[in-house]
């Protein structure tokens, strides 16, 4: 057995919840490159992680299917809670989405199909590191190009001055509500994948701190690009993990690491200010 | 091309525009005219489906455009440029002209995605055009810079250039000289018509500088409370007696000539100082005195590094070599609200009026370093010297037209009793007879003792104002002397005055 091997095989459970964290740090980013503060993202993830959860489990559908059908659903309800919430701005927007949280974690912990409070158990374990690391791969490739395309860009000028980017032609209403589209595909994708490597899902992923946690992600790393969140959200998933003889203190650690960077970093630990010349778009 | 019919603006029981009728022929430039508050920027607001208009219609084209949304109508081919200057200041220059192109590329996100050549041929196709715009305005060198970092003149110009990019056939542009010098603002004519000529467009232009008004435009039309007063060619609206006594002003509109003031001790005192942002020095080892009772004033093209100077001397940038005395003692290294303290008014460049405020919140903030009982009496004297500010003092300061938020803003730095009055363009955005009321103003206050350093792109109404002028050029001192005797030297009438 080769040491990357037995490496992995020791960590594949945390390898595999970074490229998640990953993953759900790049749903919130692509609804702030447009300036919209939505904390939505974690009812999102369950969403799309039920989803894919009760297709494989009891109707054991192949996982491709499972996982597009709950990243479908999510996409769907993140669209549909999307349109009246562009009325909001700021933090108006942020606390209708977190409710919007709630009530996804009360319908799961009341409805049979969700398993209740207990939430499902037993789903099959299909996913791997390729899976997640595949698809966090294409998802970066698509942040990529998207940051350097004519949607990226009306993003930006939306996020800067929205009555100046519809003075540009921009319609501001349908960028917003495919940003957000895009946010509920992402999060509703790391939702299918991580229930099939935890092997269960129980209301609390719908949770505040959950929501908030994959803000800090995002916060982190910063969110002049996408590889921002994307590293955000694997440090802060690595370093809980990594600071175990901390014991109970260790989650101190991230809540101290958070505000050191927003006082020392505020634009995230991959600012462009710090790494000058990197990165110039046009 | 454009007619509005009977357009009527009510906000609440306020009638912003009442009854307005008038139209545009292609190919004409036409400009809007009238005092501040009049409710111009309300009808390009209208025009452009930025508000709906309470009564009446607006056709572009032969098409009713009332109440569509602004980007529909930018799509139809109106495009604007705005009078608090609306860039994407984060973004770089070129950027801005880019976003621009927005309505008129095609690329859907799969074919960006996908690098398909389709995308890729537009995104040079769209870089080409950008690059010419800015070409077009003079901010080709600029293209990488931050928007947010022009001089005011050049943000302007920058704007024009990105309503380019959408291809208007009719440009809205609202106050596009504000904040020009005489040099700039010629050019800007020079522009206008240009875009006339080669470009076939149709332009409507808000604007208080009459020297642009009068040489571009075929027509102009005068608004006054929201009512069209007036509307014909320069020549017959210049002679209107209506359209003078509402926004022209008498001749002497610019106060009596002041008795010049021989520089007594110093106020402030600069000695070679340095200072920037980033890694760039702006100001290049400068030196400056306003001695008490004096009026100095600051000339120079935008660029130069005027409001750096007077953002140094506020605190607000920090100077890396060289001393700043306020009366003897030194503040280089002092923080913004200890310089306000020790009695530094600095009224910034584009007012900066808290905005939702009112009037007088915005004028009890001015006074928030004062320990002393008489503010109340000074807030009394301050509405008794500004009447306008009186009748709106329960008004929410964003919702006053600019030359009124120009007076809270002067209003709001005299609260603090100050014993040295900065002041950054004062004149920007205002009609003539309130540029005429501003400098008044100015004048009683330095008659009462205040000293006065003022940065001002009228160069001309500055040296007239002043005892003492300098000119900056490129972050250094050039010339300094009596400002009557720079408003007759050659070489400053040249750069400046035009």
């Amino acid at each position: 057995m080769t040491p990357l091997l037995s490496f992995y095989n020791a960590y594949s459970t945390l390898i595999l919840f970074s490229g998640v964290a990953a993953l759900l740090a790049l749903s919130i980013y692509v609804t702030l490159m447009a300036g919209q503060l939505s904390l939505g993202n974690a009812a999102l993830a369950a969403i799309g992680g039920y989803a894919a959860a009760i297709l494989t489990r009891d109707f054991h559908a192949p996982l491709w299917a499972a996982l597009l059908s709950g990243a479908g659903l999510a996409t769907a309800v993140a669209t549909i809670i999307g349109i009246p919430s562009l009325r909001l701005r700021g933090v108006y927007l942020a606390i209708a989405t977190l409710a919007f949280g709630e009530v996804v974690r009360v319908i799961a912990l009341n409805l049979t199909i969700t398993g209740g409070a207990l939430g499902l158990v037993g789903i099959p374990p299909l996913v791997t590191f390729w899976h997640v690391y595949g698809i966090l791969a294409l998802a970066a490739f698509f942040f990529y190009r998207l940051e350097r395309s004519r949607t990226g860009r009306a993003f930006a000028a939306i996020r800067e001055d929205e009555t100046a980017a519809q003075a540009m032609g921009i319609r501001v209403t349908y960028y917003k509500v495919l940003a957000f589209a895009i946010a509920g595909f992402l999060a509703g994708l790391s939702g299918g994948l991580s229930v099939h490597f935890t092997y269960i899902i129980n209301p609390s992923q719908a949770s505040f701190s959950e929501a908030v946690n994959i803000l800090t992600y995002a916060i982190f790393g910063g969110t002049a690009t996408f590889l921002g969140p994307i590293v955000g959200g694997i440090v802060l998933t690595v370093l809980p993990e990594s600071l175990r003889f901390l014991r109970e203190y260790r989650l101190l650690m991230n809540g101290a690491t958070l505000v050191l960077v927003t006082i020392y970093l505020p634009h995230g630990v991959l600012s462009p200010r710090l790494w000058r010349g990197r990165h110039a778009r046009v | 091309m454009l007619e509005c019919d009977h357009v009527s603006v009510a906000f609440g029981g306020l009638v912003a525009v009442d009854d307005v009728s008038f139209a545009v022929a292609e190919g004409e430039i036409v400009g809007l005219i009238g005092p501040n508050g009049a409710g111009k920027t309300t009808l390009f607001n209208v025009i452009t489906g930025f508000l709906r208009a309470t009564t009446g219609r607006v056709r572009f084209r032969g098409d009713a455009i009332g109440g569509e949304r602004p980007d529909r109508i930018t799509a139809r081919g109106i495009a604007r440029t705005f009078q608090n200057i609306r860039l994407f200041r984060e973004m770089s220059v070129l950027e801005n002209v880019v976003i621009g192109r927005h309505i008129r590329t095609r690329a859907t996100l799969l074919e960006a995605v996908l690098a398909a050549p389709a995308h890729r041929r537009e995104e040079a196709r769209v870089r080409l055009r950008a690059r010419e715009l800015l070409d077009l305005v003079g901010l080709g060198p600029r293209a990488h810079e931050p928007a947010g970092s022009l001089p005011y003149g050049e943000q302007r110009r920058l704007e024009i250039a990105r309503a380019l990019a959408t291809e208007p056939r009719l440009l809205l542009l609202d106050e596009p000289a504000a904040g020009m010098n005489p040099a700039e603002t010629r050019a800007l004519t020079a522009l206008i018509g240009s875009l006339r000529r080669d470009a076939g467009l149709t332009i409507l232009l808000i604007e208080h500088d009459m020297k642009v008004v009068m040489g571009v435009c075929d027509r102009i039309a005068v608004l006054n409370f929201g009512r069209k007063i007036a509307e014909g060619t320069p020549l017959e609206v210049r002679t209107d007696a209506a359209v003078v006594e509402a926004y022209l002003g008498g001749r002497a509109a610019g106060a009596p000539p002041r008795r010049r003031v021989a520089a007594g001790a110093d106020v402030l005192a600069l000695d070679d100082v340095s200072a920037g942002y980033g890694p760039v020095d702006v100001l290049h080892r400068v030196s400056l005195r306003v001695g008490e009772g004096q009026i100095v004033a600051l000339i120079g093209a935008n660029g130069a590094g005027k409001t750096t100077l007077l953002r140094t001397v506020s605190g607000l940038v920090p100077s890396r070599r060289g001393r700043i005395r306020l009366h003897g003692a030194s503040i280089e290294r002092a923080r913004p609200e200890r310089i306000v303290g020790r009695g530094v008014a600095h009224v910034p460049e584009g007012r900066q009026v808290l905005a939702r405020m009112t009037v007088l919140e915005n004028l009890r903030a001015g006074a928030y370093a004062r320990r002393d009982r008489e503010v109340e009496d000074d807030l009394a004297s301050m509405l008794e010297r500004f009447p306008v500010l009186r009748e709106r003092r329960r008004q929410i300061a964003g919702t006053l037209s600019g030359g009124e938020q120009q007076m809270l803003a002067i209003a709001r730095g005299l609260m603090s009793r100050p014993r040295l009055l900065m002041l950054d363009e004062p004149s920007l955005g205002l009609a003539p007879m309130i540029v005429g009321q501003i400098f008044g103003i100015i004048q009683e206050l330095n008659a009462r003792g205040v000293p006065i350093l003022l940065v001002e792109q009228n160069a001309h109404l500055a040296l007239e104002t002043a005892d003492w002028a300098y000119v900056l050029e490129m972050g250094r001192m050039v010339k300094q002397g009596e400002a009557d005797r720079l408003l007759g030297d050659a070489s400053v009438r040249r750069a400046y005055l035009g």
